[in-house]
């Protein structure tokens, strides 16, 4: 359920008040597992936050529970100074849809669908859930492509194109949505080592555009280079957050400095 | 409950008779198909086609029109050859053409059954040198059981409800029970109802019975 | 033998080729009305909604399509509120009663085979669609069906090929589509070989067409997606074999 925050305050206005995502209190449970014990986060317009953890710190199920696709069990999620709450019912889902549009997510596994070519997958957000002309979807699609550097490929189908193609794809049908913040769940995690580099690149230049992201990562120095700040997720719970520059030179966080020394010392490995 | 009006019985007897009928053509039905899995996978071309040509024709032609060719055709094939009027009785006839039928589908489990058994562990007997007789029986038959099983399964499920067909040459099954007790009372809903109710019962047990026989047959088995 | 019968029954043949044909076609196109609201019913989470599609597939799927047959030709009429309804008029046609029981059955089973492939697509497409903000109906629509219905075709046209041949059941309710205008046949000329025999060609031939149109079709839609149809049909593989339908041609059941 999205409400307008006070009643007074006009759209616009509480927008530039407003962090563009503000986290309270989350928490998610599996059944007796408790995989997120409460995080808090706030992200103001432009800010680019990377999320750390090891394996099973909830740093995926975080970025999940944010657009619900996994139902948060307590907390409170605000988007651009609009309380959501989780409904349900047909009203409830009608509005986890509409913000859904507004918070882009790019997947671990791309998840481009497999019968639709690059240029359909990329306008059938537009087309149907926006309902924009499919002149206009097009148009949009194309500047994207070009933007991903995939103009060329936009007839293909996804199985025909390489694993850092197909992130850069998925990249283009999030933004096609125009959405207010993006979220990258391990955008590299599955691709060869080769091919990182060129999803990272499309990565770095839309956080250079000021966008709002949130990107759980393993790739370390990637985080340190384009992040404002970093979080760093220890068992459902925030261990650490601050600047890159502080987390990485001087962790207070014996976690996190162990984390850190293991990755180092996997990258040299 | 439904009233029999004095055919339970009877219904009994057809529900027996189908079930031996379906009985006799699994047992029949499963050599023939392992000899057709064998042969597409023989080394001569002819016998290769030949069962290639069996399993496309019988899985090409509905069942019961099988059954009329073997039945009606056996009849008139025996008469031929012994001179007279020779009356072929249904039971074998039915027992003949679902053994066919059943033996096409069953070579195309087999043979998929086989091809899961990696090619790995038949090279590995090759160049121990076994015979190809022993590669058959240590190392596909133990084997291909439990990839065949799920298959063979839904074989037995088909050929349970095709031996309604065979009532159409006059089988005393089930289903011929009940058109005669239908046709008797003039009351073809309880009959029929009462004969659906039976298959419905050797259905649900056969799939329980099968359910357990899978899981027999995946121990020691780690699956994905 | 004598081979010239069997080429000359062939056009006495071509008035129930014709009715067997019109009998799939009828049934095939009802059974997919039928099928697929079924086979989303049948994959909700929904008691209510997927138990009396699961009670329905069950029940269809585990009787001869024969006794299915003969309840709604024979039973029915037995039935007074039926007689006295404007139903009747239809159920008394042979044809409808036909046809009636062909859709439900095959309806049934194809409602197992879409479930099977809707089943099969990966969950990671539909993630992807909702976290575009897409509504159920409107990613069901747009990625689910697409997608569960390429993979859910090999099964399905085994299946198509499994209605044909099923259609031969008419005959028994006194229809004179293919296997009927033979038995008549064959009681006018005593030649029960040459005549079913030619039967089981055109049969064969009908068969082969439609493996044929379908293995194109297949192939037509594999190569724009060779490397995640594989997974996906591997996927559907597992599924089929959980719900023990295995993807043999014309070994599901009837």
């Amino acid at each position: 359920m999205i409400n307008q925050q006070s009643a007074g305050v006009s759209h616009a206005a509480a927008e530039d008040v407003q962090p563009a995502l503000r986290v309270i209190d989350l928490k998610k449970r599996f059944g007796p597992v408790e995989v997120l014990r409460g995080v808090s986060l706030t992200a103001r317009r432009g800010d680019v936050i990377s999320i750390l953890g090891s394996s099973g710190s909830g740093k995926s199920t975080f970025l999940r529970c944010l657009n619900f696709l996994e139902a948060p069990s307590g907390g409170e999620v605000w988007v651009s100074g609009q309380h959501v709450r989780m409904r349900e019912g047909l009203a409830g889902q009608r509005q986890i849809n509409a913000l859904r549009a507004r918070l882009g997510m790019v997947f671990q596994t791309f998840n481009l669908w497999s019968h639709k070519t690059v240029l359909d997958n990329i306008i059938e957000g537009p087309l149907h859930v926006l309902g924009l002309s499919r002149v206009e979807a097009i148009e949009r699609a194309e500047a994207l492509l070009d933007k991903v550097g995939l103009a060329d490929r936009r007839n293909a189908f996804p199985s025909h194109l390489s694993g850092g193609q197909q992130q850069r794809i998925a990249i283009a049908r999030t933004l096609a949505m125009e959405p207010e913040i993006l979220l990258f769940d391990e955008p590299t995690s599955a691709l060869d080592p080769e091919l990182v580099g060129e999803v990272l690149k499309v990565i770095r230049a839309l956080a250079e555009e000021g966008r709002t992201m949130l990107v759980v990562t393993h790739e370390l120095g990637f985080a340190r280079q384009v992040s404002d700040r970093i979080m760093f997720l220890h068992k459902g719970q925030v261990e650490e957050e601050g600047s890159p520059d502080t987390l990485f030179e001087d962790p207070s966080s014996s976690r996190l400095r162990k984390f850190l020394a293991a990755h180092v010392g996997a990258l040299r490995s | 409950m439904m009233n029999m009006q004095g055919f339970a019985d009877q219904i009994a007897i057809g529900a027996l008779t189908t079930l031996q009928t379906a009985g006799a053509s699994l047992v029949l039905g499963i050599g023939l198909g392992l000899c057709g899995a064998a042969a597409k996978r023989a080394s001569s071309r002819a016998i290769r086609s030949f069962a290639g040509a069996y399993t496309t024709i019988v899985r090409g032609v509905p069942e019961l029109l099988i059954i009329l060719i073997l039945y009606f055709g056996g009849t008139a094939a025996l008469s031929a050859l012994f001179g007279h009027y020779v009356e072929v009785d249904a039971f074998s006839a039915g027992v003949f053409a679902l053994t066919i039928v059943f033996g096409a589908y069953a070579t195309e489990v087999f043979r998929a059954a086989i091809q899961s058994i990696p090619a790995g562990q038949i090279e590995a007997a090759r160049a121990l040198g076994l015979s190809r007789i022993s590669i058959w029986l240590l190392i596909i038959l133990p084997q291909m059981w439990r990839y065949a099983l799920p298959g063979l399964g839904n074989l037995w499920l088909t050929l349970l409800k095709d031996t309604a067909l065979i009532s159409v040459v006059g089988l005393d099954d089930l289903m011929r029970k009940a058109s005669l007790a239908a046709g008797v009372t003039h009351d073809p809903l309880t009959f029929y109802s009462a004969a659906a109710f039976v298959y419905l019962l050797f259905t649900s047990i056969s799939l329980v019975a099968l359910a357990a026989l899978e899981r027999r047959s995946y121990r020691g088995l780690r699956t994905a | 033998m004598n081979l010239s019968l069997i080429l000359d029954v062939l056009p006495l043949l071509a008035d129930g080729m014709i009715l067997t044909a019109k009998l799939t076609t009828v049934s095939i196109i009802l059974g997919a009305f039928i099928a697929l609201p079924l086979s989303l019913m049948r994959t909700s989470s929904t008691v209510f909604l997927f138990v009396p599609v699961l009670v329905y597939t069950f029940v269809f799927r585990g009787t001869p399509l024969l006794v299915q047959l003969f309840l709604v030709y024979y039973g029915a009429g037995q039935i007074d509120w039926i007689r006295s309804s404007a139903a009747w008029v239809i159920l008394r046609e042979p044809f409808w009663c036909a046809l009636i029981a062909f859709s439900l059955n095959h309806a049934a089973y194809t409602t197992e085979i879409l479930r099977g492939g809707i089943r099969a697509v990966p969950f990671g497409d539909v993630e992807a669609a909702k976290a575009l903000g897409m509504s159920y109906a409107l990613r069901t629509r747009r990625v689910v069906l697409p997608a569960a219905i390429r993979l859910a075709l090999p099964a399905y046209a085994n299946e198509v090929v499994l209605m044909l041949k099923a259609s031969s059941l008419a005959s028994t309710i006194t229809l004179m589509e293919l296997t009927g205008s033979a038995r008549k046949i064959v009681a006018q000329t005593f030649s029960p070989y040459e005549v079913f025999i030619s039967a089981a060609l055109i049969y064969l031939g009908i068969t082969l067409v439609i493996s044929h149109v379908f293995a194109k079709f297949e192939r037509h839609l594999a190569k724009h997606q060779q490397r995640n149809s594989q997974t996906g049909n591997s996927r559907l593989a597992e599924m089929t074999a959980t719900i023990r339908r295995p993807r043999l041609p014309g070994s599901v059941s009837r």
